[in-house]
């Protein structure tokens, strides 16, 4: 196994610096290439960690069972690296958001360049994980989302990443200028993973997303069959637009929970409150639409009427 | 001129806030004529023209500017992105969301989703329909009309503001497409911001410039952007129901 690193793109900054979006490599035989992409948003940082993850799991193979990794794995921790340096979702200077942009171009602005050079870095793949922290907002637990156009081809992986939800969105839902949806739509089977909240690693959640990306690996053929992998515990729930329910804040103001993320409600229940920070009452209670489980929940406190508080995955009947 | 409130909402810590706008002319008249502005609340041109506009467009409906007459009903709406422009932000300061990402907009979701709304809401049932931008901070643009896979008609249109350039162009996402989707009549953008990054590219900002000594009343410059790349379409879905990434 070869282990290397290298610039998908470089490009010079006005003054001095220059700005490197990075990869490692995982050479092995002539299998599948895989890939999986994070940092797409510069405040989401849970795929960093995956990355990190992988990484010392791939170097360990290579000291311990070189011959096993019969592919090739790419790692790109960080798509918006100028965006993680300085905190900010999009790609600064222009507060462009990237994973509108796709699928770039390559004389454009530097965000259309490095959706350019992405896609054609990733070019191929038999399988790319492109892995979503939500924001700063909301905290999901794992989750693979797919666009219906693609979810044939696409939920057979699916099933295998060890995610708690399977989120399949309708015709509308396709967002046409993302990574995932321009590399479907070009024969690269991109996985959306979202997990936790941004800002935040939660490790947790990271060993699970693990689980499932190095189990689909195998299924895949880029890792030998005789490989010990973490065990892959879950079997998702699917949710689509007929079993999600939405619950947005009636009233501006504090948003506390009284229950647990990924926790399982029943219809009523109460899941919180929306509280004045003026006075001593309570401007809304939160209840459950409907019996299923908690797999969105506000982390973010303040909010705005309408804004979103929690998605519950319905596993009853209304 | 009546000033009415585009939508009204509570905050979590600061005063309650509304979008407000003109209504000039007389309810009976049709709607003819539609001015959205500061959608982007670090572009102030928009803003003070249309403010003007109002105040001039109220004299005329008065009859204190005759020979000029009103004919129709007019609504202007100078400042969608309110706090923006309080706050010196191009998108809405909460949540970073930019509002011309947002159409067709949601009205019982986020806030910049139910400002969306309730903008498309006002400016749907006009004929014409004008959304009004700056630039960014980086670059000055000459006066400039820009059309979106455009009808005879609306190039038609477009000549009435004798601009420098009429810029043409294949797609486009926010105002316009929202107004695009709904009724016909003609929807065109003046002097538009770069709202995507394809906006921003050389070429395109190359192209669609007029020379200084052109004489601009007389002749717009028309061109074509072709240098355009998949951009600014994104899904009801995702902006209707979807608050994280």
């Amino acid at each position: 196994m070869r282990i290397s690193n290298d610039d998908v793109l470089a490009l010079e900054l006005p003054y001095r610096e220059r700005l490197r979006l990075m990869r490692t490599v995982f050479e092995g035989g002539s299998g599948p290439t895989v890939a999986v992409v994070a940092g797409v948003h510069g405040d989401e940082i849970e795929g960093l960690y995956v990355c990190h993850r992988l990484a010392a799991w791939l170097e360990r193979l290579a000291r311990e069972q070189p011959q096993a990794l019969r592919g090739r794995v790419e790692l790109y921790p960080a798509l918006n690296p100028l965006g993680l340096d300085t905190l900010q979702r999009a790609v600064p200077v222009y507060e462009i958001d990237l994973n509108r942009n796709f699928p770039g171009h390559p004389d454009g602005l530097l965000v259309q360049r490095i959706a350019d050079a992405v896609m054609r870095s990733l070019a191929g793949a038999a399988l790319v994980v492109d892995i979503h922290a939500s924001n700063v907002f909301l905290r999901e637990i794992p989750q693979v989302r797919i666009a219906a156009e693609f979810a044939d081809g696409l939920m057979p992986l699916g099933r295998g990443m060890n995610v708690d939800v399977i989120w399949i969105h309708g015709a509308l839902t396709v967002l046409e200028a993302t990574i995932a949806h321009s590399l479907n739509s070009r024969g690269v089977p991109c996985l959306v993973v979202e997990m936790g909240v941004g800002m935040r690693v939660t490790p947790a959640l990271a060993e699970q997303t693990i689980a499932g990306i190095l189990g689909v690996w195998r299924d895949l053929g880029v890792l030998d069959s005789s490989v010990t992998l973490p065990t892959r515990t879950r079997t998702p729930l699917l949710a689509d637009d007929s079993n999600v329910y939405y619950l947005n804040a009636g009233t501006s103001g504090l948003f506390v929970p009284a229950i647990e993320h990924w926790t399982t409600v029943a219809k009523g229940q109460l899941l919180g409150a929306i509280v004045s920070p003026h006075r001593g009452e309570v401007l809304s209670e939160v209840r459950a639409p409907a019996g299923g489980v908690l797999f969105t929940l506000r982390e973010y406190p303040l909010v705005y009427e309408g804004s979103l508080m929690a998605r519950l995955v319905a596993t009853e009947p209304p | 001129m009546s000033v009415g409130n585009l939508l009204h909402m509570t905050a979590p810590l600061r005063d309650a806030f509304d979008i407000p706008f003109h209504a000039i002319g007389a309810a009976s008249e049709p709607l003819r004529l539609a001015l959205v502005g500061g959608l982007h609340g670090n572009e102030l041109n928009g803003i003070f023209v249309l403010g003007r506009l109002a105040d001039f467009l109220a004299e005329v409906a008065a009859g204190a500017r005759l020979p000029l007459r009103l004919h129709g009903r007019v609504v202007i709406i100078p400042a969608v992105n309110v706090l923006g422009v309080n706050t010196g932000s191009r998108v809405w300061p909460f949540d970073g969301t930019d509002i011309n990402r947002m159409f067709p907009g949601y009205d019982v979701g986020e806030t910049t989703q139910r400002i969306a709304h309730a903008v498309l809401q006002a400016t749907r049932p006009s004929y014409f329909r004008i959304d009004v931008h700056s630039s960014n901070p980086e670059f000055e643009e000459v006066p400039q009309v820009r059309l979106y896979d455009p009808t005879h008609a609306e190039r038609e249109t477009a000549r009435h503001f004798r601009p420098p350039a009429i810029v043409e162009a294949p797609t486009s996402g926010g105002a316009p497409a929202a107004w695009r989707a709904s009724v016909s009549g003609p929807a065109t953008r003046a002097r538009p911001s770069p709202s995507t990054a394809s906006d921003f590219s050389p070429r395109w900002w190359a192209s669609s410039r007029a020379p200084a000594s052109s004489p601009a009343a007389r002749s717009p410059m028309r061109t074509t952007r072709r240098t355009i790349s998949a951009h600014g379409r994104r899904s009801r879905w995702s902006r209707r129901r979807r608050a994280s990434s």
